[in-house]
This record gives C-alpha cells, structure tokens and sequence, in this order.
C-alpha cells in the first residue's frame, strides 16, 4: 500500500490557509471591490482638486449703500469705494455700488449674482444682508465678508480715533497658534487627526469585514457537515489557525492592492492634471508663472488635501498592516468561536453583539480623537488590545513615541495569542454540536479545561 | 487491525459509549449497528481521531492510536458535505493533499476513480451543480482517493439510487477483496449488511448488545426456530406436539394424489434440539423436509433492541 506522509501541523495548516485564500480570492464580489476601491477613492481626490478649482464661477455683487457709507461719487454719475484698494479686483469677484437697490429681473438683467445691502446699522450690527440670485460659493462669500469688514473698519477709524488707519493696523493683532510637535517641530493638526481617522475606519471596516468572512466560513463549514471530514484529517486548531491565515492574507492582498493601486492611480492623474491645459488655466489663476507648479503644488493648494503631502506613507501603511493583522486576528477568534456554537448565519446576531462593542466604542472614540489627540481616553485606548488597533491609527500620523507603538503592539499580540489558544479550545467541542446552542457557562468551562472532547 | 479495549466515552451525565471491547481484523467487513443514539458516531469519532476516549485503549494497526494512523483511515461520515464555491477534483485533491498525497499521485488515483464510478467530465465541474447522489460518489472518491487501508462509512448508500448503490457497493468490496481494505460499515440497512458483512457489532444506548459472525448471529437468534414439511394429519400432530414446541405458522396444500402436504414453522424450547424433534416427529407423520430458519438481520434488529428495552 502506498504511505503518504502524513502533512505536518504546519503544512496542514498552509494547506488550508492556500484553500481558503484561493476560493475567497477568485470571488467576483471580492475582485470587484479590490479593483473598483482605489479608483472610488481616487475619483474622489481628483473630483475634489477638480471641482473645487475648475467650476467656480463668477460673481458679480451689487452693493447698495443707502446711507453713503463707503462710496463717493465718481465719474459719470457712478459710485465708487472712497477705499479702492479695499475691493481689489479679483478674477472671479467684482463689485458695482449704487444707493438704490434693484429689482430681480434688474439685477439678472445686469448680470449680477447678488446684491448685499447696508446701512449705518451695519457699524453696530456688523451684520448685512446678502440678497442671492445665485448662492455665491464660500469663499467668494469669504472674499466679500473680509473686504467689507475691512472698509467698515476703516471707516471706524477714520470717525471715532485719533490714529489714521496704517497706525492703527500697525496696532491691530491678531493671534494664530500653529501646533507644533514639541520634540520634532513638525506642524501638526487636525487635519492629520482626520487622515488617522480615515485609517481607523478603514482599520474598522477590514477588520469587521474580514472578522465576519471567518464566522461565515465556519458556519458554512459546520452547517453543511463538512467538519467531519475535515476534522478526521486535521486537528481543530489547524483548521482554525489556516482559516484565519488564509482569509486574513486575503485581508492584506486586499490593503496591498488598494494602496498601490491607489498610489499608482493618484500618480497617473498628477501626470495627466501637468500634461493638460488644465494645470496651466490653473497656475494662471493662482497668479503663478506658467510652468512652475506640477501636481503636488496643486494638492498643497487645497487646504483640504495638502496634508497628504506630510504624512510618512511607509509608516503609516507598515503600522496599518502591523494592526490589521493582529487586530483581525483578534476578534476572528471572536467570530470563529460565534460561528462554531451556531447553525446559521441569522442566529449568530446577538452572540455578535458583545464581540462589536468595543470596536464601536474605539471607533466612535477615534472621531472624538481627531479633537483631542492626546487626551488620556485616546492615550489608554490605543494601548489596550481590543481598541488599540483603531485608536493608534488615530493617532499614529500626528506623531507617536515609537515606544506606544511598541507596547501597544506586543500587548496586541499577547491577547490575541492568549484569545486564540481559548478560541480553539471552545471551538473544537462546539464545532461538532448540533441542535442546542451551548450556554455561557459551558463555553467558559470548554476554554479553561482539556477534556470534553 | 482495529482493537478496542474498555473504550468509553461520557458528555456530562449522559453515557454515549460504556466500555466497548471489540477487535477487527486486516481485511474484513464489520457491520456497525444499532438504533439512532447506540453510540456509533461516538465511537467513529474516537477512531477517527475526532475526539478522544475518556478512557479505555484504542489500538490501530497494532499500535496504541496515533495521530498519523489517520492518512491510513478513510472516514465518511453519515453527515458529509463538500465545500460549495470549488471544483470537483480540486476538493478531492485538495482532501488528498490534506493527507499527504503527492498531487501527482492524487491525480493520477482520481483520474482510475473518476472511470471506475463513471463520473468522467465532472473534472471541473461547480460542487454547487451536483445532486445528492453525484456528491455522494465524490465523496466516497475523496474517502477512499489515499488508499486507507481502514475504511469507515457510515450509511455509505443513503440517498444513491439502486444502480449506483451496487456500483459502489462492488467498488466496496473490489477494495476488501484485491487491496486487502478492512471496512468498518455504519447503517440501518440490514439488507446490506446480510450481503457485505461478514461480521457484526450492535449497540445499544451505548452497550454493546450483539457481536460475531453474521451468518453465527442470525443462527443464534433464531432461538429454535425450525420449518418442516410433512404429509399426514396436522391436526393429530399438533395435538401430539402439545405444550413441547410452539406453532408459529402453518400452511396446508392438497397435492394431485389427495394426500395433504403441510409446511410448519416451529420455534422449539432450549433443550429440545432440531434432531430430537426429527426422531419424535418421524413416528407420527411422513417428514419430507425440515431446515432450521435463519432469522434475517432485520429481524435480529429488531429482536436485540426489543430485548433490550427500547
């Protein structure tokens, strides 16, 4: 008789990992979402850089200024700003001055966007009131509450001080803070609170998404019988660790894909934006000399997007891999355990419920981080296992000691060895139970003794 | 091949299998019987590696139990599936492969199986099309694909049609007679089990209740039972029988000279043996024939659980 030899614990298990890969891998659904994510989320990039920039439109205000108290008559009968440099000309923004206000049909018939109207209640107020044919976009709106502040204060000046204006703007402050990290100097802020939040939900979204590919091949495993078989070949914990391995290579084929995809999708638009004449209508438009700015001079135009030019990517994506792995791991246990005790996908909801928790409340702490990085909530949650994977990535692009990353790293490690040497144990006995679904007590009893099985 | 010596196993308060001894040698076809919850599963279970005894000696192949008796082992369990979402020979490969087999090797052995059982062109063929049956022989491929020199199938025919059960049935026994195969055969289908078996073990609620021979057993439980065929007066001979021989059946036909033939089923006492009622019955009527009945193994079932208390 021919002697195989039997697979040993090892390659049984990347036998199985190999099976459970391959079949999930060559899923539609799965290569569709590996290929089609990147380009959403470069489309979305790119739509931001376009849109904002590209469909700005024109905006021609008439102000009515009932009671005089910018303008002065200027040649032909018109109105003009005693303060011209007050309303300097800009590309998309222009004003007209009058003492009556128009009609509607008026003012489109002109050409105008809106019309603002103020009165001497204005100085008291500081509020005027912007009539809009068409809504003006924000920052015109900006460009227009700036100018007229600045004409008003003028006049303040003017009329109530003993000091001219240049003296008194030589006397006005105003205080920014700019964050600083107090050991590299590095600028940091919310908006790398928010890139971190975007790697939590990320984090969040991987680890569930792939949590739940184990629960469903577990009960698909021990709804259609095929265990048995399995099991009278493998041990428990081989089936279960190649399980988690191979779906959670899946899980970093995806990540992998996506960030090169997406790296490589963001370069290839940077090369078609310098190439066309839209980045040229664009360096016009900045005031910049033709030729001068490529596509990362764009990204940092947008106040929006020009942080993603300060974030160390290798750290970022190593980190992200590192706590996918282990956070995945962690709460596959979970999943593996819930999947084994039930038949079908439906009763598995409310053992779910527990396992979910402490992600969402990492998840729901993370949103709360990108205001307070360094509270003592987001500190401890980043090193404590089970939000740790989230929280730090929450954190991680603002700058972190490399000895938080560390520590919440092997913490992570250690609870997710110590969970899925549990896991197993209630695993084995429950994956071969049909019918009555086991109670705590006796899941509790399975993790902490040998027999039973 | 197979000795199992006060293996036992519990869940609880509940008994799933008292002390069980039993051997099996190289080469035979042992019948595992008894009535759903005997502890047949469990014992399957322990044998193949599933769950371990809690206590007793189970031995394979000469040795105490080992992990790595499991490539030697085929097991198909009664509740068997595949996995959905692969191909036919990749899930039977991918079984081989979790039991060693070279993949050359593996594929060589499925291509032989895939003619023997008629299955060719289903190669890459989607689990998810197959029926019942189909499975069915696929999994049987997948059990049997290692060459085990144990085989374990429990209700190997359930859900196959007539032909492909004797198909698999023949393939069954090709593997015992020319490969030398030891089968242990889980089922309720005793009629199976009158052709294949050559030996049986019942359990009952995790007893074991019955055990030997097959053609041994149905002797024994036929608890005296006997027909004759006779000419003369049935009447005169069952008031002569009187209380020493209990009369289960009778038929009477008239034969072309007018004489009366009849046909008895007798069920006779413990120390009243087939010859001593030949030498008794002869004085009194014409004996033409008289065989002893062997009970079917239905009814060897049945009587062994009645026995026992259901």
């Amino acid at each position: 008789m021919s002697s195989p030899n039997h697979p040993t614990f090892w390659a049984a298990w990347r036998l199985i990992a190999r099976r459970e890969y391959i079949t999930r891998f060559r899923r539609k659904a799965f290569l569709l979402a590996t290929f089609l994510g990147p380009v959403l989320l470069v489309g979305m990039v790119a739509s931001i850089v376009l849109l904002t920039q590209g469909t700005e439109e024109e905006v021609k205000v008439y102000v009515v200024d009932l009671d005089g108290l910018l303008t002065v008559p200027g040649p032909q009968g018109s109105l003009v700003p005693w303060c011209p440099s007050c309303f300097p000309e800009r590309r998309l923004l222009t004003y007209r001055f009058g003492r009556e206000a128009k009609t509607k049909p008026a003012l489109e018939a002109d050409g105008f966007t809106c019309m603002i109207m103020l009165d001497e209640g204005i100085v008291q107020s500081e509020k005027g009131q912007l009539l809009q044919v068409n809504p003006p976009s924000s920052s015109a709106k900006r460009s227009m509450e700036r100018d007229l502040s600045q004409a008003l204060e003028r006049l303040k000046v003017r009329e109530e001080l003993e000091v001219d204006y240049d003296a008194y703007m030589a006397l006005k402050t105003d205080i920014q803070l700019v964050p600083l990290d107090i050991d590299t100097k590095e600028r940091k802020g919310s908006e790398q609170g928010a890139l971190g939040f975007l790697f939590s939900v990320f984090m969040f979204m991987f680890v569930m998404i792939y949590g739940m590919h184990v629960m469903r091949g577990v009960i698909e495993e021990k709804s259609n019988r095929i265990v048995e078989v399995v099991l009278s070949t493998v041990q428990p914990l081989q089936l279960l660790l190649g399980k988690i391995a191979g779906i959670g290579a899946l899980g970093l084929t995806q990540i992998a894909t996506w960030s090169l995809l997406s790296w490589s999708l963001m370069f290839l638009l940077g090369l078609g934006l310098e190439k066309s004449a839209w980045l040229e209508s664009w360096t016009a438009a900045q005031g910049m000399a033709a030729g001068t700015a490529d596509f990362q001079t764009v990204l940092a135009a947008q106040e929006e997007l020009a942080f993603l030019l300060d974030i160390d990517w290798g750290v970022m994506l190593g980190c992200a891999a590192i706590y996918f792995v282990l956070g995945y791991a962690l709460y596959a246990a979970f999943f593996a355990m819930i999947g084994s005790m039930v038949e079908q996908e439906s009763d598995a909801q409310y053992l779910l419920l527990p396992v979910m928790l402490p992600m969402l409340f990492s998840y729901i702490l993370a949103s709360m981080s990108i205001e307070a990085p360094e509270s003592t909530l987001a500190v401890v949650s980043s090193f404590v296992p089970f939000s740790s994977p989230i929280s730090m990535m929450v954190r991680l692009p603002m700058g972190v000691p490399w000895w938080h990353v560390v520590v919440s790293m092997l913490l992570l490690l250690a609870t997710t060895a110590l969970l899925l040497a549990l896991a197993a144990r209630v695993y084995r006995v429950t994956i071969l139970m049909t019918g009555k679904r086991p109670t705590f007590r006796a899941v509790v009893r399975w993790m902490f003794s040998q027999s039973h099985v | 091949m197979l000795t199992s010596q006060g293996v036992a196993k519990h869940y609880g308060d509940h008994i799933a299998l008292a002390p069980l001894d039993m051997v099996l040698e190289r080469g035979k076809i042992l019948g595992l019987l008894g009535p759903n919850g005997a502890g047949k599963t469990t014992f399957l279970r322990m044998v193949t590696g599933i769950t371990r005894p809690d206590q007793g000696v189970l031995r394979l192949f000469g040795e105490p139990h080992r992990r790595d008796h499991l490539r030697r082992m085929g097991y198909l369990p009664e509740e068997r599936g595949l996995y959905k979402g692969m191909r036919v020979a990749e899930q039977v490969l991918y079984f081989a492969s979790l039991r060693g087999m070279s993949r050359t090797d593996a594929q060589h052995a499925l291509k032989g199986w895939f003619e023997r059982l008629q299955v060719e062109g289903w190669w890459n063929r989607e689990v998810a099309d197959l029926s019942k049956g189909m499975a069915q022989k696929i999994q049987f491929i997948a059990t049997v694909l290692h060459r085990p020199e144990l085989l374990i199938l429990d209700e190997p025919f359930s859900g196959l049609d007539p032909i492909n059960a004797v198909l698999i049935r023949d393939e069954m026994l090709r593997l015992v007679r020319e490969e030398g195969t030891t089968l242990v055969l889980s089922t309720h289908n005793m009629g199976s089990v009158e052709t294949l078996c050559e030996e049986v073990l019942m359990l009952h609620r995790g007893h074991k209740v019955l055990s030997g021979r097959v053609d041994e057993v149905r002797e024994t439980a036929r608890k005296g039972r006997i027909r004759m065929t006779f000419k003369g007066n049935l009447m005169a001979f069952v008031d002569q029988l009187g209380p020493r021989a209990e009369l289960l059946s009778h038929e009477s036909e008239v034969l072309a000279s007018g004489e009366t033939r009849h046909e008895v089923a007798l069920a006779l006492p413990e120390d009243w043996s087939m010859s001593a009622l030949l030498r008794w019955a002869v004085d009194h009527v014409e004996v033409l024939e008289a065989v002893p009945v062997r009970m079917s193994m239905e009814e060897v079932f049945v009587q062994t659980v009645e026995a026992n208390g259901s």
